[in-house]
């Protein structure tokens, strides 16, 4: 649970390398629609294999993106969990909703996290999320890691 | 001495409160070099270019070929805002036609993707054939004598609406206007060289999709194709890693109209001085990548050029940038607004490590990309700042205020092209 919200604060607060920190080394991160998902098409909006990706998202997120200002917040529910080996798969519905300048508060997107979380020395790590987004057209861009 | 501007006055639009008076269309004297901002916010301009472009006598792209494999494949696609279906017939030809019902209108089609012998509107059941024939329709004769259509009533005469059709090494386009000249000359020989570069006759696969809706006006993302010149100061990320810069060699060139362009770029090598003066807000010295397979380039094209954009008027940007192959496909959505769907593809014999490696530097792309995102957002700071301000318009006079092809990117001359092109088309 700590890592669920220690994940969504950090995204929520714009800690991206803290966002980083909750993948274990070989981490994959992976934000698709559902549509991708279900035909089996490869590709994805964010696409990070292993933790140096990882780090360099959560790097040019900060630093060398052009956006306009807005606070994103994550909101998550629905946790399921399932033993699995020495870890945990784990299932989560997800909403975002985004904050503008000139604007209401809109929806970004709705979706669920597919992950397996693992267990380093004291604490959990996501060893692999699956972002599936039940959005397909996102509303202008997708300006930080789901 | 400090210059006056003398901003254009308010047209009698603004002061004429109430009704919605008439709109004096005029272009400012300077003629291509300048953009009126009415061409990205008003609403009779809007269908105009509906009517003259998107249902004019040009070919607007609408599905890759490995979409539709099979016959009875079937998408939805779009020409301008209006939507199609694409598919493949029994024969192998692909057709192409409105999805909106010959009786009522309605969309009938709404799958996304699928396979399917014959289409029936789920209104009143009206059914079609692959080629958007009525096939059939449910009490056409009555019941028990009662009702139907008339006698007269001939299923020919009613069908959905169809477009021509031209597919080009595994790319298709269609027309509402028959008399649209052939997709090569429409392209003309430069871009048609452009064009194959990428769709070489291999077959396609496809990698998957990208959506996105940009509250902008579609013209916008034409220009920044057009644009290189943004490209360099914009984008910290293609220019502190070398992908798109100034200083490396670069050109942009166009078809005879002005209509379609290709943006040439070649990676930067070491970085000119003067370069970097003039880009040093967007340089990060301190930027460096941990894992940089994202830039990696798998040389898979003659030459030594590194990335081809080509925007095909007039609803299409070819993307090549390194390893990362896509078609944009532009949809408007009224003047303030328009929905970019990206198709990811590679090509059918890719060895695993090229296709991995496309999945991989498709981050730079897309509604998340590492430099797209840069594009969606100004554009919407764009459309925030024209809007209001629609009796001003907009300067392009980096390297001129004439439109020809240059050998170099700190130019808007592909963006003069596109509006001598489209002051034509609209009759501005």
């Amino acid at each position: 649970m700590d890592l669920y919200s220690e994940y969504s604060a950090a995204l929520d607060e714009g800690r991206y390398q803290d966002w980083a920190d909750c993948f274990s080394t070989h981490a994959e991160y992976r934000l698709t629609t559902k549509e991708n998902h279900e035909r089996g098409l490869p590709i994805a909006i964010i696409y990070c294999d292993g933790k140096g990706m990882i780090d360099d998202r959560a790097f040019t997120t900060s630093e060398t993106t052009i956006s306009q200002p807005r606070a994103l917040r994550h909101i998550v529910s629905g946790i399921k969990v399932c033993a699995d080996g020495d870890g945990y798969r784990v299932r989560a519905d997800f909403l975002i909703l985004q904050t503008m300048l000139d604007r209401m508060t809109e929806i970004v997107m709705s979706g669920c996290y597919i992950d397996r979380v693992v267990v380093d020395a004291d604490r959990f790590l996501f060893e692999s999320r699956v972002c599936v987004t039940d959005t397909l057209l996102y509303p202008t861009s997708v300006v930080a890691p789901v | 001495m400090e210059t006056e501007i003398k901003w254009a006055k308010r047209d009698a639009a603004a002061s004429n409160a109430g009704d919605s008076p008439a709109h004096d269309y005029v272009w400012p004297d300077e003629g291509c070099s300048r953009i009126p901002f009415w061409v990205y916010t008003d609403e009779e301009i809007y269908r105009r270019e509906q009517e003259r472009i998107f249902r004019g006598p040009n070919w607007s792209y609408v599905a890759l070929e490995c979409e539709i494999p099979n016959p009875g494949d079937f998408k939805r696609s779009f020409v301008g805002d209006l939507p199609i279906v694409v598919v493949r017939d029994t024969d192998g030809s692909v057709n192409a036609f409105s999805n909106s019902c010959a009786h009522r209108g309605v969309a009938f089609c709404q799958s996304e993707h699928g396979n399917a012998k014959s289409f029936t509107c789920p209104y009143h059941h009206w059914s079609y054939d692959l080629k958007g024939n009525v096939t059939g329709l449910p009490f056409r004769r009555g019941y028990k004598g009662k009702g139907g259509m008339p006698a007269d009533f001939d299923l020919k005469q009613h069908r959905a609406q169809p477009l021509v059709v031209s597919v080009r090494n595994g790319a298709i386009f269609a027309s509402f206007d028959a008399t649209v000249e052939s997709f090569d000359a429409y392209l003309g020989p430069k871009l048609l060289t452009y064009f194959d570069r990428v769709f070489d006759g291999r077959k396609l696969e496809l990698l998957g999709y990208m959506r996105q809706r940009i509250d902008g006006n579609w013209k916008f993302m034409f220009e920044n194709l057009k644009d290189p010149y943004h490209a360099s100061l914009l984008h910290v990320f293609f220019v502190t890693f070398g992908l798109f810069r100034m200083d490396a060699e670069s050109a942009i060139e166009m078809d005879e109209t002005g209509r379609h362009g290709a943006m040439i770029n070649r990676r930067g090598g070491k970085l000119d001085e003067v370069a970097a003066h003039e880009m040093r807000q967007t340089l990060r010295s301190d930027m460096q990548l941990k894992d940089t397979r994202v830039l990696d380039l798998i040389r898979e094209y003659p030459g030594d050029v590194t990335a081809v954009m080509c925007t095909i008027w007039p609803n299409l940007i070819i993307q090549q940038q390194s390893n990362t192959l896509a078609m944009r496909h532009l949809v408007p959505r009224g003047p303030g607004s328009h929905d970019l769907h990206w198709t990811f593809f590679g090509y059918a014999d890719d060895t695993p490590e090229m296709r991995a490696h496309r999945i991989r530097q498709a981050n730079l792309m897309g509604p998340a990309g590492f430099v797209s995102v840069d594009d969606s957002e100004v554009m919407v700071m764009s459309q925030e700042g024209v809007t209001p301000y629609n009796d001003r318009a907009g300067v392009a006079e980096m390297a001129g205020r004439t439109v020809e092809d240059h050998d170099h990117t700190v130019t808007e001359v592909a963006v003069r092209g596109l509006y001598q092109h489209y002051r034509k088309v609209m009759g501005l």
